[in-house]
């Protein structure tokens, strides 16, 4: 069940992403994140490995903070994701991630993300799985 | 409940529309804009930010309100820096400073007309943009610091730019109390190489003609006239600006529950002016406006070197003149007088423009007489306008930034592609150019409300008078 869908909004796009663990919701909502900005890459070899690591006081927080170092990450170092491998308990993600520089056709298919917003976040726990809402400025 | 009229061009979102509101909302808008603004939800964030500590007056919203992050985009909200005032980084959004400059010309468009497409190539060449565009200014450490500090008095400093573009920018090009050593190595280093790039997005720069003169005697203050050729650039301050509201908005989020401070919407996150914090907040922010100010300068500069190549004049010859430079992401502290009383306010504008009167004393000179340029841009393929300010104490010296957005990108994006989208703004007279057409048509005219009736509506209200209004013939698209 895990998966993520892209919400409509009027000037900006939000993520929605279900899984059944914490670690699962938080993948989806990275690659809901990755999919907009154009740099998700599992095709591609990794040219190197990084890790993330960031912790929060309740799992929503956790949540901006930690698609913020992952665009901080594709931003600052123009880069795309090949791979990732996420744990994450309420108050702590880390994570492994393959990362390969952009390459020009890239940029073709992606729309740059200004920031991760805590505009309607949610991140919920419910009977069969765990669910998370973010919007990102664009 | 219902928004209530007040008036032809002004609607009220009652007390009790959202929880904890401490004072009432203020909507300036036609009746088809504040229908849309009700569908759209954004009326509901007019109401939640008239839940911040010390707000005065009216939780405000320009004509072109639609649905944004928290603040509603085209939302203004004073607080009251001396009554427990406070600000919201929220409230002035992640690209800090973000704003338009408007670079007239002497040349009219029957001369442009035959080397138009030469002339949008060059731009095209010559402006940085895109998602990963690199700027046209490389600054070291000291650089960056200068840029911080100066905003376009740095750039002038390395020998760009003319020395009176500073003085035509608003606060004459520098936001005098950043702090530098408040804006993280981190958003350094996501904005270190971007000093002087478009960006991408809803950011562009434009080749327009003036095609009509409403305020002939504020026109000539201009340098606008009929036919003449204009350049207009909207940008911000790039990653710099991103990552320092996201920096200082994840610190002010941490402090809420230790100021017991409850807001309606998490993004509306905010700290007392009189706390350390907003201190911090406002020095970054200060500093991330000067980089987007400096940013603007850069392009203008692009914009001049290509007119020179193409028409083989200089820029001076060519009376390449800034216009104004105006901010629409943005907090200030002002005075405005409440309730009869001269108060010291932190004004926020989140998408809303300032727009002071006739003899303010912090516009230039030479518009003493006309009002505060605002400069309007409409979207690709619609009209663009110059606006006068009034100086409205009802709207705390604010008026609209644009169309505003009516659809959403996926929903633009469906009704054309991008490459049909620049073979029918072409075939209309609008050449274009995008780095990366595909996604031109998530910027489409369609996807934006009217311009013409946002600022019919200002000046209707009588926040701003308009001026002059501009057609596009070329677009230079990130």
């Amino acid at each position: 069940m895990a998966r993520f869908e892209i919400l409509e909004h009027t000037a900006d796009v939000g993520i929605r992403a279900e899984a059944v663990d914490l670690s699962g919701v938080f993948e989806q909502a990275t690659l809901g994140l990755l999919d907009i900005v154009g740099t998700w890459a599992p095709s591609r070899a990794a040219a190197e490995e990084v890790e993330l690591d960031v912790g929060a006081a309740d799992p929503g927080a956790l949540l901006v903070d930690w698609l913020g170092e992952v665009l901080y990450l594709c931003d600052s170092r123009d880069v795309v994701v090949t791979s990732m491998d996420l744990e994450v308990t309420p108050r702590r993600a880390g994570g492994r991630l393959g990362i390969a520089p952009r390459e020009e056709a890239s940029y073709e298919g992606g729309t740059q993300v200004k920031a991760i917003t805590y505009h309607r976040l949610a991140v919920e726990e419910s009977g069969d799985g765990w669910s998370a809402t973010v919007y990102v400025d664009v | 409940m219902e928004v209530r009229r007040l008036d032809e061009f002004l609607w009220e979102v009652p007390v009790g529309w959202a929880g904890g509101m401490r004072v009432p909302g203020r909507v300036f808008a036609s009746e088809g804009l504040i229908r849309k603004a009700v569908e759209d939800n954004a009326v509901d964030q007019v109401a939640n930010v008239a839940t911040l500590p010390g707000i005065v007056g009216a939780s405000l919203a320009m004509p072109d309100i639609h649905w944004g992050y928290g603040f509603p985009i085209g939302g203004v909200a004073a607080t009251d820096v001396e009554r427990g005032g406070a600000v919201s980084p929220g409230g002035v959004g992640f690209d800090i400073g973000c704003g338009v400059r408007l670079v007239r010309s002497s040349i009219t468009w029957d001369d442009a007309k035959p080397r138009v497409r030469e002339l949008v190539t060059t731009l095209g060449r010559r402006v940085p943009r895109g998602v990963g565009g690199k700027g046209r200014m490389v600054l070291d450490e000291r650089g960056m610091e200068a840029v911080l500090r100066d905003g376009v008095k740095y750039p002038l400093s390395r020998g760009v730019g003319w020395e009176e573009d500073a003085e035509l920018s608003e606060d004459f090009g520098t936001l005098p109390n950043a702090r530098p050593d408040l804006v993280s190595e981190r958003a350094k280093e996501r904005g270190g190489n971007q000093l002087g790039s478009l960006g991408a997005g809803n950011h562009f720069l434009e080749v327009q003609v003036v095609d009509e003169i409403r305020d002939a005697h504020a026109a000539e203050a201009m340098g606008l006239f009929d036919g003449g050729v204009v350049v207009m650039i909207h940008s911000g301050s790039r990653g710099l600006g991103h990552q320092t509201c996201t920096d200082h908005l994840k610190a002010i989020d941490r402090l809420m529950p230790e100021l017991g401070i409850e807001v309606p919407d998490r993004q509306l996150a905010c700290v007392p002016m009189d706390h350390p914090r907003a201190e911090s907040y406002f020095g970054a922010m200060d500093a991330a406006g000067n980089f987007a100010r400096a940013n603007r300068h850069l392009l203008t500069d692009a914009t001049r070197e290509s007119f020179e190549e193409v028409f083989g004049k200089g820029a001076r010859d060519l009376e390449m003149s800034v216009v104004y430079d105006i901010s629409h992401n943005l907090a200030k502290i002002e005075e405005h007088e409440v309730d009869g009383a001269t108060r010291k306010l932190c004004v926020h504008r989140k998408g809303a423009t300032r727009a002071f009167g006739p003899r303010h004393p912090e516009i230039p000179d030479r518009y003493a007489d006309v009002g505060q340029p605002v400069i309007i841009p409409g979207s690709m393929g619609t009209h663009s306008y110059v606006l006068a300010g009034m100086g409205s104490p009802q709207s705390f010296a604010s008026t609209c930034h644009g169309a505003g957005r009516a659809m959403s990108r996926t929903q633009a994006k469906k009704q054309m592609g991008g490459h049909e989208l620049k073979r029918q703004l072409e075939s209309e007279g609008i050449l274009v150019a995008a780095s990366h057409a595909r996604l031109l048509s998530e910027e489409a005219p369609y996807a934006y409300k009217d311009v013409s009736e946002v600022v019919e509506t200002c000046e209707g209200a009588g926040l701003t008078k308009v001026v002059a209004r501009m057609r596009p013939v070329g677009v230079v698209k990130g």
